[in-house]
């Protein structure tokens, strides 16, 4: 029964004009973003060695610090990449392209709260509702089947973005080898291969989309509309770091239990991005665990116990 | 006609906060019946359907459908019903036949033989293929109509389904739901405010005013009224002379005349003895006819009498 609910909510978005003027906007985005930064004259830093060898001579001479100066843990990175020769992913145009296009990761978010909210508060504000709950089917099969299909979208959204994102990059930028490796942290001086590395970036940023999708869901199913859910959930998204970030100076205990200071878990294996409050990955683990169960008792209370009176 | 009633309602009850919307009401339809259940705006009538589709939550009382209980068995109840909710709210961004595609993968029935013969016997099949945009009011009520009989069910429920049809269209829905009843031995419960409409196409009436059950009866008392008595008009051109002779049947109620015609109120059985007295009394009689209740005017006093 779950798998005809499902395919039911997938022909409803699949046959919405807004889904594919979501994917538009997508192919949109990764293409400008790619000509706009030829157009810049981005270009592959192929000199990357002589540039980094003069840096290194320069910090090694000692003289006054300056602004430009290495310090002594940039100085070991250098050092650590000219000795096992690791260029940097700005020697790499397609893969330099890549990482900064992981940023669609939250574009896919807000794209998958969209979709998935129309689907359930859609029903109510158009009143088909009525007809959906008449059905010998139990209604939190109905919100579960409503909340995998919207995944799904996101899924083939993150799976288009990233085969086009590879595509893009490597037809402007030129194609980059496979196997070039990755430097994740240049504390512990730990590299694993690139494209590896950019799955795992796309694939840790779903589970941001899941989880702030459900948040969504939640918020549909308590207000029963759509402009609710969607303004609320973008809202917390882009406002909920920053609120976090300020409550961290203020109480960092406190601030180390929101939301948005677990859900990117991209930063536990990234080198350039800087976590909002310093917890282990498996403490975030456990606090979305805890947000999730809240989510999903409160989306489906209110889904499946209340009266409709539309 | 069934021994088990398909519907039961018993003591279904509706308060929302300390105000009683439906007061408890008592009512059974039975198979191959087309129960018409009348009542103006907000006497209860949406809520009452609500609840029985477990849409609504009873505060008191249950609702049983083929025997199960709705709201402790709501999935095996709800498979037995069809319906429709006040205007069929579907998805206009799809198709028809997706939109039957839909419904039908819920009951567990999507096969296309089971959509298109949905569609054909409730007349839409030639639009199946267009968006539900594209559809007429008309239009969305057989396709609403088609839904709700996807699964064969054992009642269904329709709420104001003659809305938006042409005359030609609530003729064809009239006879498809007394078809429906007689030969499918469907029960059908239908709510309504074209009160001329129910009375060709229902069995038994119910009226609901301000959440009570005011009256429940088989339609054609409610058209023909009191038994005793019934307005008779005389087409003549003596009316003085008419009332005087028909003196001993209206005993001392006064006959009301005007130039052509005298009305009184007289039992059915004396009409012919009244017909043969103003003969006898070479009297010219044009016409006599007998003056039926329709059910808007009982409708109307049920509800205007402070019930």
């Amino acid at each position: 029964m779950l798998t005809a609910i499902w395919k039911n909510e997938n022909m409803k978005w699949m046959h919405k004009t807004s889904t594919w003027v979501i994917v538009g906007l997508v192919t949109l985005m990764i293409i400008g973003a790619a000509l706009l930064g030829k157009w810049n004259g981005v270009e592959e830093e192929s000199q990357w060695r002589a540039d980094y060898e003069q840096a290194l001579a320069q910090y090694e001479e000692g003289g006054e610090q300056t602004a430009a100066s290495l310090t002594p843990e940039l100085a070991a990175e250098y050092e650590y990449r000219l000795q096992e020769n690791i260029p940097p992913l700005t020697a790499y145009g397609q893969w330099n392209y890549m990482d900064q296009m992981t940023l669609m990761v939250s574009f896919i978010t807000l794209f998958s709260i969209i979709v998935t909210s129309t689907l359930v508060a859609g029903e109510f504000q158009t009143g088909s509702v009525k007809l959906l709950f008449i059905r010998p089917v139990a209604r939190w099969k109905l919100l579960l089947g409503k909340y995998l299909s919207g995944m799904t979208f996101a899924a083939l959204l993150t799976m288009f973005t990233l085969a086009l994102v590879y595509l893009t990059g490597g037809l402007v930028f030129g194609f980059s080898p496979l196997g070039a490796p990755y430097l994740y942290s240049s504390e512990d001086l730990l590299e694993r291969n690139v494209a590896v590395h950019m799955l795992s970036i796309f694939g840790l940023g779903f589970i941001q989309t899941a989880i702030m999708t459900l948040f969504a869901v939640m918020i549909a199913s308590l207000f029963r509309s759509n402009a609710m859910a969607i303004g609320i959930s973008v809202f917390s998204m882009f406002f909920g770091t920053t609120a976090t970030a300020l409550l961290a100076q203020l109480n960092e205990t406190l601030a180390s239990y929101s939301l948005f200071a677990n859900n990117d878990l991209t930063v536990f294996i990234s080198d350039n991005v800087r976590q909002l409050v310093d917890v282990s990955p498996w403490f975030s683990i456990m606090v979305l665990s805890c947000y999730t169960i809240l989510f999903v008792v409160a989306a489906l209370v209110s889904f499946t116990q209340r009266d409709v009176a539309i | 006609m069934n021994q088990h009633p398909v519907l039961q309602l018993e003591g279904l009850t509706k308060s929302i906060q300390k105000t009683t919307v439906v007061h408890p009401l008592d009512l059974q339809v039975h198979a191959g019946e087309v129960f018409g259940f009348i009542g103006p705006n907000g006497a209860g009538k949406t809520t009452t359907i609500r609840m029985i589709l477990g849409l609504v939550k009873a505060t008191e009382g249950d609702v049983y459908i083929a025997g199960e209980n709705v709201r402790s068995n709501f999935l095996t109840a709800i498979s037995s019903v069809g319906g429709i909710i006040e205007s069929p709210e579907m998805y206009d961004f799809l198709t028809g036949e997706q939109n039957l595609k839909h419904y039908a993968r819920l009951a567990g029935n999507a096969s296309a033989n089971n959509i298109w013969d949905a569609a054909e016997r409730t007349g839409i099949a030639y639009a199946l293929k267009r968006k539900l945009k594209t559809y007429s009011l008309g239009m969305k009520q057989r396709l609403g109509l088609a839904q709700a009989l996807l699964h064969q069910p054992k009642l269904l429920i329709l709420d104001e389904p003659t809305n938006g049809l042409d005359p030609a269209g609530i003729r064809e829905l009239r006879h498809y739901l007394r078809q429906l009843a007689e030969q499918e031995q469907m029960a059908v419960f239908i709510s309504s405010h074209q009160l001329s409409d129910m009375e060709q196409m229902c069995d038994r009436i119910g009226i609901i005013h301000q959440g009570h059950l005011v009256d429940v009866q088989p339609v054609q008392s409610f058209v023909q009224g009191d038994r005793q008595k019934q307005v008779v008009t005389i087409v003549t051109d003596q009316p003085r002379e008419a009332s005087t002779a028909l003196k001993p049947f209206t005993q001392e109620q006064t006959a009301v005349m005007d130039a052509s015609s005298v009305r009184v109120s007289l039992s059915p059985d004396d009409v012919p003895q009244c017909v043969a007295t103003l003969v006898e009394h070479g009297i010219r009689i044009y016409e006599v006819s007998v003056h039926h209740h329709s059910l808007e005017d009982q409708f109307l006093k049920v509800t205007n009498g402070g019930a």
